[in-house]
């Protein structure tokens, strides 16, 4: 027996010297960090990315405030990580091993892991060329535009535009990336939309609109699986007489009248310029190798616009370009550029259409006009049907005794509530049914998180341990006691249809507190530690 | 393709805001001009396109003033619509029925365009580049556009163009030069050959042509001057070899030393006779450019206006003192110089005079005194004896148009003194061969221009003031008279119709170029703003 004891403890002496003694797995070699994690919830679960040890960790509750983990590898030296618009695929961006020495070196890539279904989560891997730090996700979940962003070098020479596609429902057969580099007459991307399914002369489609620091380029999404894919069309903005820079500051869609094919039509805002320029995307000449052609009109709206939109008024579809110089709206007639100032009580900078939320039936728009930079300014309701005397129906001011800086969408089936953000210490849920606005008065600045059941609302400060649940219907207030400080929190579903409450410690390998969103109680919550430790090898 | 002419009619109402009252139409060959006067225009005591005050002592109704001339910018050809860009050195050209824009180089500061009449299957325009002093022809075809330069004199600004579109002749027009000293003559104009087989010459003609013309064969081309008509043999011999030459001078005045006052010269599209009217005076002159040779026809009273058929067949000269209108037959009034018809219009003022392009109608009215009607006269043929209706309108006449088939008119009125509603002036639309009523249309603005189009059936009339920033344009149906209004964002310049696209277009004043096209059967009117920037989208179609 003193023998057998000898032995095994000999046999584990020589096992621990030569764990000892071997090459130990660099994720060993520097500790997790929040500086090199970034945390993204997802629609049923919350995703670490974690770059140290090149994974991310999914967070999965179950019921009981249990919390299942799930390691899925990513590439090295990430980049940027986003979830897609509705939140069910993670995104990961990555540099790969820079540089690349060896065959085993990782090339730059993109990892999509699909969270769609907690219980069976996919991941995919899309290598690249070439890294880059932009993300462009589109809203429909079918394409990622991979792009040079500018703010992270990642290569001693890149090209800005070179642009890859990458299609996550790529037909069979067909490669899932593309890679297209812009023609350019100087400029470089500087952001990518994908624009909604526009209908255009030879059917619907689907365009990617890259604005450049001096032009802006359409990108046929539906052909770019072509033997030979379709050149981008580039809209240059500059007259060419003139040095001044035309630089795009944000576009804006309508798909137009439903019984037309010849009139969808893109809005581009200029950086520090009165014009406002739209792309009527009408038949093109036959013979050209695009079915589409843009045509273009500049309206001088008196000041440089902050916001621009399509509305629908009683005259018509109209472009509608917030100026606050002016403290005005203005009114362009897309097929005239006719004009039509609408004088606002306050120099408000931004505006969100709500017609489907306050009038569904209404042929005209309602806007919600917000952060003016006056204080006593608010919101206004801007219904854009007409009355005698003046291009519009109403507008009526909620004053809120500041400026609102950030308007929060609270989802079906409370789409009619709008969190309102301010600049101070104070919420407001805005009922746009209603027409009012109730204060939610806090200690510090209050981080959102809305809960896509819409029946409640957390505010946090980050850094803090303080966290409360807002009842949205009844906007009361439940303080949550939690022991850390939170990073963020994530209301996050459950596959028994029940929601849990994640909150994210930065500290140390990063914790979480589980509780049931529902009925958050400390009594009831589960404290996770060391989660970026779990499942190393 | 060439364009019908009349489709670009836009009678020069600045001329009109500008007080001017020698806008000579060149269309038919007719022009007005008062010798001596600096740039050429006279000023005939009425301004800003309201009635002159005649005062106590004068009586006499002022003078008739001419508004039918043309305004040639922007132009159109069969299917394009080209506009120059003096600052960019670029001309864009519009495809008016898909409503793609181009730009092409023109020379240094391309300012004055021309259709150049051409085969079907081609748009051919030629612009003036004042700063390098030469023209580009561009031509497009299917296969693509083309340019060619052709040099030309120093201060040219205005184009002839012959009807086969062979020649051009770049001229410089005096009204269009501010301050032109006395010494200043304009004398040289260029001819050039847009076949290339004669280079491009440039020749004297008499002080300060005022309009240059063409001979229906286009064999030689004369240039109306205060020293009298100019011949130009196109295909002559001189001493510098062959090409255009001056041939000869025809006087056309029995005193050419002695100012000879206001002169009306009319030539016919053969260019065999010109026609003289004087203001004040009774007699019409007759003079042949290729003899020389004078006939003198007397009518009852002073000739207030004359104006000739687009054929040339026969001229029509009024007689506002005694309310007669004479019809001058050609060749044969050169021979019998006694022997036309005077049609009285008894108890109608008339002093004005258009005759349609059938040239079988002719519409008489007055703008010097305020007169709310005017006279359609059937010129007669044959056995057929010329006979004339009145047409009441609601409001005081400023000029009337009647359309190519004479079936219809567009007249534009002026606001009476007497008038108290808001509105600024007002245009008829006048179906004169059905003889139903006018309708009249209101305007927040003063007309500005008017475009027929050579179907006859569509008119575009837009209206300006920059004071109130009101600015619009109004399509007008004949023969249902629906009139719909169009508001601008800006203020128009030239009104237009491109025939090939069964559009109308108005181009505006905008620093990066505006225009507004109307679609002449659905009504749906489209602006484009900023040619050089839709020129400037690269869809990838050339390498």
């Amino acid at each position: 027996m003193k023998r057998l004891f000898a032995l095994t403890l000999c046999a584990m002496s020589c096992a621990t010297i030569a764990v000892g003694c071997g090459d130990r797995p660099d994720v060993w070699d520097e500790a997790p960090s929040a500086s090199k994690t970034k945390v993204v919830g997802l629609a049923g679960a919350v995703a670490l990315v974690d770059d140290v040890t090149h994974r991310a960790v999914m967070l999965l509750p179950r019921e009981d405030q249990q919390l299942d983990r799930a390691s899925f590898p990513v590439g090295k030296g990430v980049l940027r990580v986003e979830a897609s618009p509705d939140r069910k695929r993670l995104l990961v961006l990555s540099s790969g091993d820079v540089p690349r020495r060896t065959s085993k070196d990782e090339r730059p890539s993109l990892t999509v892991i699909d969270a769609s279904d907690a219980s069976r989560l996919k991941s995919r891997r899309f290598e690249l060329a070439a890294p880059r730090s932009g993300l462009s996700v589109d809203p429909r979940g079918r394409w990622v535009a991979v792009f040079a962003a500018g703010d992270v070098a990642t290569t001693f020479v890149e090209n800005p535009n070179e642009i890859v596609l990458v299609d996550l429902e790529a037909p069979a057969g067909a490669s899932p990336t593309i890679t297209a580099t812009l023609r350019s007459f100087g400029g470089r991307p500087e952001r990518v939309t994908f624009a909604p399914t526009l209908t255009l002369p030879e059917g619907p489609r689907r365009l990617l609109v890259v604005e450049t620091d001096q032009d802006v380029s359409l990108l046929d999404l539906d052909h770019q699986h072509d033997a030979v894919p379709r050149p981008e069309i580039t809209v240059r903005l500059s007259p060419g007489g003139s040095t001044k820079p035309m630089r795009p500051a944000g576009v804006t869609f309508h798909d137009g009248s439903p019984s037309r094919n010849d009139d969808a039509r893109i809005g581009v805002r200029i950086s520090g310029d009165s014009n406002v320029v739209t792309l009527e995307l009408a038949a093109a000449t036959p013979g050209g190798p695009h079915d589409f052609s843009p045509k273009i009109n500049l309206t001088d709206v008196g000041g440089v616009p902050s916001d621009l939109a399509f509305v629908q008024t009683d005259g018509g579809l109209r472009l509608a370009a917030l100026v606050p110089s002016l403290s005005s709206a203005v009114l362009v007639e897309t097929e005239t550029s006719i004009t039509t100032v609408v004088k606002l009580p306050a120099p408000y900078q931004r505006l969100s259409l709500i017609t489907d939320v306050v009038e569904r039936t209404a042929l005209t728009d309602v806007a919600l006009l917000w952060n003016a930079t006056t204080s006593s300014s608010g919101v206004a309701f801007w219904a854009l049907g007409k009355t005698a005397g003046q291009p519009y129906r109403s507008v009526e001011v909620l004053n809120l005794g500041g400026s609102v800086v950030g308007v929060r969408d609270v989802p079906a089936p409370r789409a009619e509530l709008k969190v309102l953000e301010s600049g101070g210490r104070g919420l407001f849920v805005l009922d746009l049914a209603s027409r009012t606005a109730a204060p939610l008065t806090t200690l510090g600045k209050a981080t959102v998180t809305i809960s896509p059941d819409a029946e409640r609302m957390w505010a946090f400060q980050v850094g803090e341990s303080r966290l409360s649940s807002i009842d949205l219907d009844k906007l009361h207030p439940t303080p949550v006691v939690i022991d850390r400080a939170i990073q963020s929190v994530h209301d996050v579903a459950r596959g028994d249809g029940g929601r849990s409450l994640i909150a994210i410690h930065a500290r140390g390998a990063f914790g979480a507190t589980v509780f049931d969103a529902r009925a958050a109680d400390t009594a009831y919550s589960r404290l996770y530690s060391g989660l970026l430790l779990e499942g190393l090898q | 393709m060439q364009l019908d002419r009349r489709a670009l009619i836009a009678p020069a109402t600045l001329c009109l805001l500008l007080g001017y009252t020698a806008c000579g139409a060149d269309s038919a060959g007719s022009s007005d001009f008062a010798p001596g006067a600096p740039g050429g225009a006279a000023d005939a005591g009425t301004g800003g396109g309201g009635y002159a005050d005649t005062g106590a002592v004068d009586t006499a109704p002022p003078p008739e003033r001419e508004v039918e001339s043309s305004y040639e910018s922007p132009v159109a050809t069969g299917r394009y619509v080209w506009i120059a860009n003096p600052k960019s050195g670029r001309v864009a050209y519009i495809d008016a029925t898909t409503l793609a824009v181009n730009v092409v180089e023109a020379g240094n500061a391309p300012t004055y365009l021309a259709a150049v009449p051409s085969p079907p299957d081609q748009d051919v325009a030629i612009t003036l580049n004042v700063l390098s002093d030469d023209a580009t022809l561009l031509r497009k075809t299917s296969a693509g556009l083309t340019a060619k330069t052709f040099s030309t004199h120093h201060g040219a600004n205005a184009w002839k163009l012959s009807a086969d579109g062979r020649w051009a002749i770049a001229w410089t027009d005096a009204k269009g030069v501010k301050s032109a000293g006395k010494t200043e003559g304009f004398q040289d104009l260029t001819v050039v050959d847009l076949t290339e087989k004669v280079p491009p010459t440039v020749l004297a003609v008499g002080y300060r042509p005022v309009t240059v013309g063409f001979t229906r064969d286009a064999k030689s081309a004369w240039a109306v001057t205060q020293d009298g008509i100019t011949i130009i043999s196109l295909e002559g011999t001189g001493l510098e070899g062959s090409g255009p030459l001056v041939t000869k001078n025809v006087p056309i005045a029995d005193k050419p030393l002695e100012d000879t006052g206001t002169r009306d010269v009319s030539v016919t599209p053969d260019g065999t006779w010109a026609l003289i009217r004087r203001d004040g005076e009774k007699n019409i002159g007759l003079v042949s450019l290729l003899t020389g040779s004078r006939v003198t026809v007397t009518l009852s009273g002073p000739v207030t206006d004359l104006d000739l058929s687009e054929d040339g067949s026969r001229a029509v000269a009024v007689v506002r003192d005694t309310s007669e209108v004479a019809i001058l037959p050609l060749p044969g009034i050169t021979t019998k110089p006694d022997t036309f018809t005077v049609v009285p219009i008894t108890g109608e003022t008339i002093g004005s005079v258009s005759i349609a392009k059938t040239g079988t109608t002719a519409v008489l009215y007055t703008n010097a005194v305020p007169t709310e009607r005017f006279t359609v006269l059937k010129l007669g043929s044959g056995t057929e004896a010329p006979s004339f209706q009145v047409q009441k309108l609601y409001s005081p006449v400023l000029a009337v148009f009647p359309t190519d088939d004479a079936k219809n008119a567009v007249v534009l009125h002026e606001k009476s003194k007497t008038d108290t509603s808001t509105r600024a002036a007002a245009f008829s639309v006048v179906p004169i061969a059905a003889g139903l009523p006018a309708k009249i249309v209101g305007t927040d603005a003063f007309p500005m221009a008017v475009a027929l189009a050579p179907t006859s059936d569509r008119a575009v009339i837009t209206e300006r003031d920059d004071t109130r920033k009101i600015y619009g344009a109004f399509l007008a149906k004949m023969p249902s008279l629906a009139v719909e209004r169009y508001p601008l964002a800006s203020p128009p310049i030239a009104v237009g119709i491109v025939a090939g696209a069964k559009r109308a277009y108005v181009a505006q004043e905008h620093p990066e170029g505006r225009i507004t096209f109307i679609d002449l059967d659905g009504g749906t009117a489209r602006t484009l703003t900023g040619f050089e920037l839709s020129a400037r989208v690269v869809d990838g179609s050339k390498p």
